[in-house]
């Protein structure tokens, strides 16, 4: 048993396990969209997730009161958190850093949107999406890839690791 | 007449299929009628989707004495319920919900858990893990009958079974007694739709209390007793009743409860009962506890109880707040004739959010509702800041938003407070009232809910940010993986949100105003509202009013958007031009010559054109061949043409020499749901036309249509969903010629590279968007 045991954080900061937003949100959803630019080599990602979800998570990695719409961090705060949870992988295994575009909010929504060089393509790439599987155990991050008119959808449950990216971009 | 195909545009699809050559093969069902999958009509229930002349529901009546432990955190209480059986059936044991056992140690939905993911694990968390101390267990310390012999009874996880001495005659009348107590979950900690809250800075408990009481499960002619366990997803579905409930705290608490305060001499100051006299008949919220007051309540201790006496009548539920944090406004209102008292209770931690936009919510809701259904029945509507995010109970809703503790707020939190007070009020409507089972179809309140709370939205301010009722919002769910229809029970709902809140809230806002328009819509929803008020309906009974009142055949609509994961994805795969033959010689010849030396013009003709020709220097070669033209118009043909038309009335001459256009539009359905084709044309001349083809356009073929649009005009493009009111997934087969469609991503780089910091008015509206949202309001 001794190789399988991993070392885990325990932060001070208290947070509830289950946040709960009754009737208004009892569920823990993210979306994904990404495009690869055949013309600028890059996969463009935009990422539709929960404010609340968002602020709870990233106040849970800094350990205080974050505020996404003022903190003048908030940007970096989003980038760590999502190059530690959000992976797309080369034919390597070598996970590629996202850039930051920018962000949009609406009422409970935050849209993340971010950039990566793909000058190889995604042929034999691999994706991986653990947005909030910290916070929720019902957390479901659904993503769709599109390349040169081809869709892939993929759903990310807590447990789930990398997926294999089964498109390629024509030639 | 004589058509003839003219190729003015491309041909983008490799083969277009005749409307009838498909449906041997694939099977059109898209139309297929409800009624093999629907209950069928009986007594109870109508097949027009009424109540039936023997539609029954037992009543529940309650006499409760409660007390809160301030001290403890805990609730202990004691009921008699007066339950009648309307059924037509002899009932054996009744079944009730002890709801609160969610909260027990070893409750099923405790052990039915599954692993968390072990990296950065908050310390709360490590320690429930390791040894959970907290048990909200209720414990039933006695039940008995109206002669206080004891009655035998088990529990199964959150329902309780009392076993009857002799069986309860239809007609007849149970007395029972029950007394339980149990603690209250740290909402922060344990989460739910009801518990308490800390607040360590004052040292003080603020409680949001729901489901504590053991409640009559429903009993009726769908399902016998609903009894499914309580997981937390699945709420509740009860027996409409009678309530008088005292409810005795600390006497420095103020209490706010479904229904209407009996005794507000024995536990309200002068000043308090005065200030609620001036509220009743006032135009703005007044303050009934100010934020002063509450805020040196806040150090007070208690010297002894008080106990606040609250009937409620026709309610299915009662829940209750009490803190001595509480700052609490009231305003009366006029609900068509109704006078309604709408309330606020927070502490200061809400403001100035809250003494700003919650109780003004309230009162909006329960116009824009009380329009669309029936007049708010009840004597008050009460919203409180507590611990739980949101949740809805008669007269009476828990609502989480809150400022910073600098009194900023967001956008996103402001706009998160009125939607939510909002949709908490609007379920008075559904589930309150309307008593749908909610823990077994969550979209029948959630979804009607939705629905309306996007119209009370959209009447609340212009480009207000709703979150759902748009189509366009829906798109990315509706053409996601892992979803169930709708008509799947509460406990198994993927993507909860999406599939019970969104997209029954966006199918019923392009039914009212897509498919059936606004008027037809409204009558029909309306109806529906009425029908059910204080009873319990089915999907069927939804499905079937619908259409009964607005004499439209929904069922393919209801079989797509609530028993299918379809999605809206129609294709234009060509459009065909065709124009009328005029038999005119002079007219068809020239175009045919027009046509010809267009295809003369090649590449090697262009080349060979100043090449010497051999018969233009040796003209001997020359023939009759050299100077003929099958395209020159001989007299012959005119006279023909002018016999032709000697035959013709002169309407028919007419018709010959209109220059129409026939485009025929080929249409594909790639996702699934049919829907209504809406078709913009734009013509050449820069006008443009909308055509709105009903929804029975496939009912011969499910798969591909062709629309056939006649006009004087020549088309330029034609474009599928113009104003994006049918939810299609995909907008680039919209359009013909072909467009590329941005993707948000792309919309978004694009808009940030044209930002420039120098741009005054841009800077100037952030600036004000900062003061306006950013600071605290005089």
């Amino acid at each position: 048993m001794r190789n399988l045991i991993a070392k885990f954080l325990i932060l001070p900061f208290a947070f509830c396990l289950l946040p709960t937003f009754a009737a208004a949100h009892t569920f823990h959803t993210s979306l994904t969209r990404m495009d690869y630019n055949a013309d600028e080599k890059t996969v463009e990602i935009t990422i539709q997730v929960f404010a609340h979800d968002l602020e709870t998570a990233i106040e849970k990695r800094a350990g205080k009161r974050v505020n996404l719409e003022k903190s003048p961090d908030a940007t970096k705060f989003i980038l760590d958190y999502l190059n530690e949870r959000f992976a797309l992988k080369n034919k390597n295994g070598e996970t590629q850093k996202l850039a930051w575009v920018g962000k949009e909010q609406s009422a409970d929504s935050i849209w993340i949107y971010a950039e990566t060089k793909a000058p190889e393509g995604l042929e034999n790439a691999s994706l991986e999406n653990r947005l909030f599987f910290e916070l929720h155990k019902d957390q479901v991050n659904l993503v769709t890839c599109r390349i040169s008119g081809n869709k892939q959808d993929f759903a990310f449950k807590p447990g789930d690791g990398a997926k294999k990216i089964a498109l390629s971009v024509k030639k | 007449m004589f058509v003839r195909r003219c190729f003015i545009f491309a041909l983008i699809a490799l083969f277009s299929i005749g409307a009838f050559a498909q449906s041997k093969s694939k099977p059109s069902d898209k139309f297929r009628q409800l009624e093999e999958d629907l209950p069928t009509p009986n007594e109870y229930r109508t097949a027009s989707g009424a109540p039936g002349r023997g539609y029954w529901q037992n009543t529940a009546d309650y006499q409760i004495d409660v007390t809160l432990d301030d001290v403890n955190q805990r609730i202990s209480g004691r009921e008699t319920v007066t339950y009648k059986n309307n059924s037509p059936d002899a009932l054996e044991y009744l079944w009730l919900q002890l709801d609160n056992n969610i909260f027990a140690k070893d409750s099923l939905a405790q052990k039915t858990q599954t692993a968390p993911e072990f990296k950065n694990v908050p310390l709360t968390a490590v320690e429930q893990l390791v040894q959970r101390e907290f048990d909200g267990r209720v414990n039933i310390t006695e039940v008995t009958d109206a002669k206080n012999n004891r009655l035998r009874h088990t529990i199964n996880e959150t329902m309780m079974r009392i076993d009857l001495p002799t069986p309860l005659a239809p007609g007849g009348t149970f007395v029972f007694n029950v007394t339980w107590n149990y603690a209250i979950n740290n909402q922060r900690i344990y989460g739910g739709r009801t518990g308490y809250e800390y607040f360590p800075q004052d040292g003080n408990y603020l409680y949001e209390i729901a489901h504590w009481f053991p409640r009559m499960a429903a009993y009726y002619d769908v399902y016998g007793w609903q009894h499914k366990q309580f997981l937390g997803a699945g709420e509740f579905t009860l027996e409409f009743g009678n309530y008088t409930v005292r409810i005795t705290t600390p006497n420095d608490h103020i209490v706010s409860a479904t229904g209407v305060l009996q005794n507000p001499a024995q536990v309200l100051t002068a000043a308090q009962r005065q200030r609620l006299q001036q509220a009743a008949t006032a135009t703005q919220p007044i303050k009934i506890v100010t934020q002063e007051e509450a805020t040196a309540n806040e150090k007070s201790k208690p010297t002894g109880t008080k106990t606040w006496t609250f009937k409620a009548d026709n309610v299915r539920d009662f829940a209750f707040a009490s803190s001595r944090k509480f700052i609490w406004d009231a305003q009366g209102h006029n609900v068509g004739g109704n006078r309604v008292m709408a309330m606020s209770f927070y502490p200061k931690e809400g403001n100035p959010l809250w003494e700003k936009y919650s109780t003004a919510s309230i009162i909006h809701t329960l116009n824009i509702y009380s329009r669309y259904t029936f007049t708010y029945p009840y004597p008050v509507a009460q919203s409180v800041n507590g611990p739980v995010g949101g949740m809805e109970y008669p007269m009476i809703c828990f609502n989480g938003p809150r400022p910073e503790p600098d009194g900023t707020y967001s956008a996103g939190t402001k706009y998160g407070l009125i939607s939510v007070v909002i949709h908490e009020v609007g379920h008075n409507y559904f589930p309150m009232i309307v008593n749908s089972d909610e823990r077994q179809w969550t979209w029948m309140d959630e979804g009607l809910n939705s629905f309306l709370q996007f119209i009370a939205e959209s009447e609340w301010e212009r480009n207000y940010p709703s979150r759902r009722g748009e189509p366009q919002r829906i798109v990315d769910y509706m053409a996601s993986e892992e979803q169930v229809p709708i008509m799947t029970q509460s406990d198994s709902l993927l993507q909860f949100g999406a599939n019970a809140y969104g997209k029954p809230a966006t199918a019923l806002n392009i039914l009212r105003e897509t498919v059936m328009g606004r008027e037809l819509f409204d009558h029909a929803f309306k109806t529906f509202a009425q029908r059910w008020k204080f009873k319990r309906p089915a999907p069927a009974d939804f499905f079937r009013t619908m259409e009964d009142a607005s004499g439209t055949d929904l069922d393919w609509f209801w079989r797509g958007w609530f028993y299918t994961t379809d999605n809206v994805d129609i294709s234009i795969e060509n459009v065909r031009l065709y124009q009328v033959d005029t038999r005119n010689p002079d007219v068809e010849k020239g175009i045919q010559r027009q046509e010809s030396e267009s295809r003369r013009q090649t590449l090697s003709n262009q080349r060979y054109e100043s090449v010497p020709k051999l018969v233009d220097q040796n003209p001997s070669l020359r023939d009759f061949y050299n100077e003929y033209d099958p395209l020159n118009v001989t007299e012959s043909e005119r006279q023909a043409y002018q016999q032709f038309l000697a035959t013709l009335s002169e309407k028919e001459r007419q018709l010959l020499s209109g220059g129409y256009y026939f485009y025929v539009v080929d249409l594909k359905n790639v996702g699934g749901l049919v829907m209504p084709l809406i078709l913009r044309v734009e013509y050449t001349d820069g006008t443009g036309e909308e055509i709105r083809t009903p929804v029975e356009i496939w009912r011969f073929n499910n798969f591909n249509v062709s629309k056939l649009i006649v006009t004087k005009k020549e088309a330029r493009s034609i474009v599928l969903d113009p104003n994006f009111e049918t939810a299609d997934i995909n907008l680039e087969n919209n359009y013909f010629p072909r467009r590329p469609i941005k993707s948000r991503f792309q919309v978004f780089k694009q808009a940030q590279q044209q930002e420039r910091p120098t741009n005054p008015m841009r800077e100037a509206t952030r600036q004000k968007t900062q003061s306006e949202t950013g600071t605290r309001p005089q």
